[in-house]
């Protein structure tokens, strides 16, 4: 059952795959019906014919037989009216004999028709071999009833031929009507039918092969523009954007490869525009990086020369010292920031991938924060499932994605517990930063991502965010293939996780639940 | 006698900057805008260390550290503005001997030159062998047969880091600690150059080392230590 769904499957798909194949196999299909009608026809005309005129050829020799056997008999009455029957019988049948020439003669009979009272009874005669069987009754009956007329019954002869009885009255003098019966064997008639249909049929099967072909090559003509359109297309898309086709003459597959250079080169134009505009952003990113940090450089020392030296200046000088020096900073780092995401929207960021186990770049992570996290009050915990072992990952990148989410659930976790989760799977690496703090709405989780989008801008930050943490993070998840999910409950907090695929997964299921929950055996 | 500082950068407010801050700090410096500039002044003030920001007018600063590589040992600290990874491989494959990228924090700028300039190693042993050379760390002279190789400090230092103990493997972070100075997570690369620039130098196939053999996966040690 299952090959023949396969072999059903794979001629479905043949069928549909190929435009060629479908078109051939429909003209084959029509054209087999029209040469089977047009030779059926032809064949049946032909028989028809062939055996008309057989039939009027035996017709007539039976007509002229009969005049001369009837001629024979009433020849054979002598001058005292008597007539030897038997003696005129004899010369009948050598007449008989004498006259017919037509081929296919297989005998003939001179039957005493039944239901009669004669003087004499002449007896019933047949040449040797007589088929008396296929002669019936109904062919004797219609010669009974109209004795003029020679009649005839289409029959099968021994030895399986077709074959033809004619019948036709003979009144023998004082004996009364007698049948001449002649039967004729048509196989010559069938052998000429049957090389002539024979003939039909390999003429047609002929023509309908040749129908294939001629339709298989003007379809396959006719198709090539569209191949080569379409091998020119998959080249276009691979990247190759110079592709085009060569246009000859200007019929509908000219005008086809027209529209599709049209199309072509207003794709490559877009794309090098584009491609010019990145550029330009790139150099821009870069000119802005250069441009914005020299002056920086400067302000930041002399801020810091100032804010050193405050003891020394008035009360005023003094706060204003410091208020400069913490705003220098803020600037720094959203500069740093705005640089980076600049350089990954203009595609210029490239991961450096190192062999790290996840658990411990967790831990490192979390050794960072450690003073901050006592400062809030808060504890930070490392659940490790697994991810102890080395796996390729850009460390920076992914420490900053973790360091982000730290930040984000210290600021928001009100002191709480803050649950770091690290665990793999062969197809993926993850890590969860979870928190039991103030949580979003899920209109707000929607949004974390939005640069400069901060979920409470009236709430003091602790840890010095610029709103462009998460977008950076969600820009270095994607350089790594991966994604960042967001749970969040208000008041039960927050949970982010990034999963990064492995070993080439798409799209992989994450190690961990979202949010991961401790087991009796981890807590 | 105070320690020289020259500081080559060619905007003009960081250049003071720099020089109100470091002679806050105690250093004696000098300012160069341009790269001919900062050629000329090195020759005449034999400065002890140089901040050379790459992007300069005229020679830029990976051309004007070749310049001053070509005969001197000098450490170079690079100033780099400029985001672009492959610039910093420049440099230190020019032969700074370190960088700091703008805007720097004050505090890493002052660490970064002490390190720079700090005494070389206490040693117990006049001079040690590796392959065949032979590290004379009085006189902070390496040759081969006899015949002087010229190192930077740097180079000196981390051939001598590698051969003072030469049983042990050192990791790319450990010499960036014992060499560089850095107590922090810092860019291996900067060991990397280094340890390409010392191969180019001491040994006599670069694809095939003898003097510093790379562990893969681990780092670098020295190679077979001869009695010297």
């Amino acid at each position: 059952m299952r090959f023949f769904a396969r072999i059903v499957r794979q001629t479905r798909q043949a069928w549909v795959g190929s435009l060629r194949l479908r078109m051939t196999a429909i003209s084959l299909g029509l054209s087999l019906v029209a040469v089977g009608a047009i030779g059926g026809f032809l064949s049946y005309t032909i028989e028809r014919n062939l055996y008309e005129s057989r039939r009027n050829e035996v017709i007539s020799e039976t007509q002229s037989v009969s005049g001369s056997v009837q001629a024979q008999f009433d020849g054979a009455i002598n001058a005292q009216g008597f007539i030897d029957i038997e003696g005129a019988n004899s010369s009948a049948q050598a007449t008989i004999r004498a006259t017919t020439n037509s081929p296919g003669l297989i005998g003939f009979a001179i039957l005493r028709a039944p239901g009669q009272a004669t003087d004499q009874v002449m007896t019933s005669t047949s040449s040797v071999g007589f088929p008396l069987a296929v002669v019936s009754e109904e062919l004797r009956g219609a010669v009974h009833d109209d004795r003029a007329n020679v009649h005839y019954q289409s029959v099968e002869v021994p030895g399986g031929s077709p074959g033809i009885v004619t019948g036709t009255n003979i009144d023998v003098p004082t004996s009364g009507r007698y049948d001449l019966v002649l039967v004729y064997d048509l196989a010559d008639v069938a052998g000429n039918l049957s090389f002539v249909q024979s003939a039909l049929a390999t003429g047609g099967l002929f023509f309908v092969a040749i129908t294939g072909l001629i339709v298989w090559l003007v379809t396959t003509r006719s198709i090539q523009p569209i191949m080569t359109t379409a091998a020119t297309a998959e080249r276009f898309a691979d990247g190759n954007l110079d592709e085009r086709i060569n246009v000859e003459g200007t019929d509908v597959s000219a005008k086809l490869a027209e529209s599709f250079n049209r199309m072509a080169e207003s794709i490559s134009g877009q794309i090098n525009r584009l491609a010019t505009l990145s550029t330009l952003q790139q150099q821009f990113v870069s000119d802005v990086s250069h441009e914005l940090r020299t002056p920086l450089t400067t302000i930041k020392l002399a801020g810091s020369m100032l804010f050193k030296q405050r003891k020394t200046f008035d009360k005023d000088s003094a706060r204003a010292a410091v208020l400069l020096n913490r705003q220098i900073e803020t600037f720094e780092e959203l500069l740093a920031e705005l640089i980076e995401l600049s350089r990954y929207d203009a595609g210029a960021a490239e991961l450096e991938i190192e062999p790290i186990a996840p658990a411990a770049l967790a831990q490192s992570c979390i050794d960072q924060m450690a003073t901050l996290a006592r400062a809030q009050g808060s504890t930070i915990t490392l659940f490790a499932p697994g991810g102890h072992k080395p796996v390729d990952l850009d460390a920076r990148r992914v420490r900053r994605i973790v360091d982000n989410f730290l930040a984000n659930a210290l600021d928001h976790g009100e002191g709480g517990p803050i649950e770091v989760w690290v665990d793999s799977t062969s197809s993926a690496v993850s890590f969860a930063v979870r928190d039991y703090g103030v949580g979003m709405t899920p209109a707000d989780a929607e949004r974390v991502f939005d640069r400069f989008w901060r979920a409470d801008p009236s709430r003091q930050r602790q840890t010095g965010g610029t709103g462009l943490g998460l977008a950076i993070a969600l820009g270095y998840a994607k350089l790594h293939g991966g994604v960042i999910d967001v749970w969040s409950e208000p008041n039960s907090g927050a949970c982010f996780r990034l999963t990064i695929p492995q070993g080439g997964a798409v799209d992989p299921e994450s190690p961990l639940g979202l949010p991961p929950i401790a087991e009796a055996a981890d807590a | 006698m105070l320690a020289r500082i020259l500081i080559v950068d060619d905007d003009p407010s960081i250049g003071e900057v720099l020089e109100l801050f470091l002679r806050a700090e105690g250093y004696d410096t000098r300012v160069a805008i341009s790269g001919p500039q900062a050629l000329e002044i090195f020759d005449e003030y034999q400065p002890h260390l140089v901040l050379l920001d790459l992007n300069l007018p005229g020679i830029d600063g990976i051309a004007v550290c070749r310049s001053i590589r070509e005969y001197s040992g000098t450490p170079i600290i690079m100033l780099t503005a400029r985001t672009d990874p492959q610039d910093i491989i420049h440099g230190l494959e020019a032969g700074a001997d370190d960088y700091v990228e703008k805007p720097f924090n004050e505090q890493i700028l002052s660490a970064r030159i002490r390190a720079c300039m700090r005494r070389p190693l206490p040693t117990s042993s006049s001079s040690l062998g590796v392959g065949d050379i032979v590290i004379d760390l009085r006189g902070h002279v390496v040759s081969r047969d006899g015949v002087p190789i010229s190192l930077t400090p740097l180079e000196f230092e981390l051939l001598h880091t590698l051969a003072s103990r030469p049983t042990e493997v050192f990791s790319r972070e450990a010499l960036l600690e014992q060499v560089w100075g850095y107590q922090y997570k810092a860019d291996t690369r900067l060991v990397n150059v280094h340890v390409q620039r010392l191969r180019s130098k001491v040994e006599r196939d670069v694809d095939d080392p003898k003097i510093v053999l790379t562990v893969r996966g681990v780092g670098y040690r020295a190679g077979e230590i001869t009695p010297a």
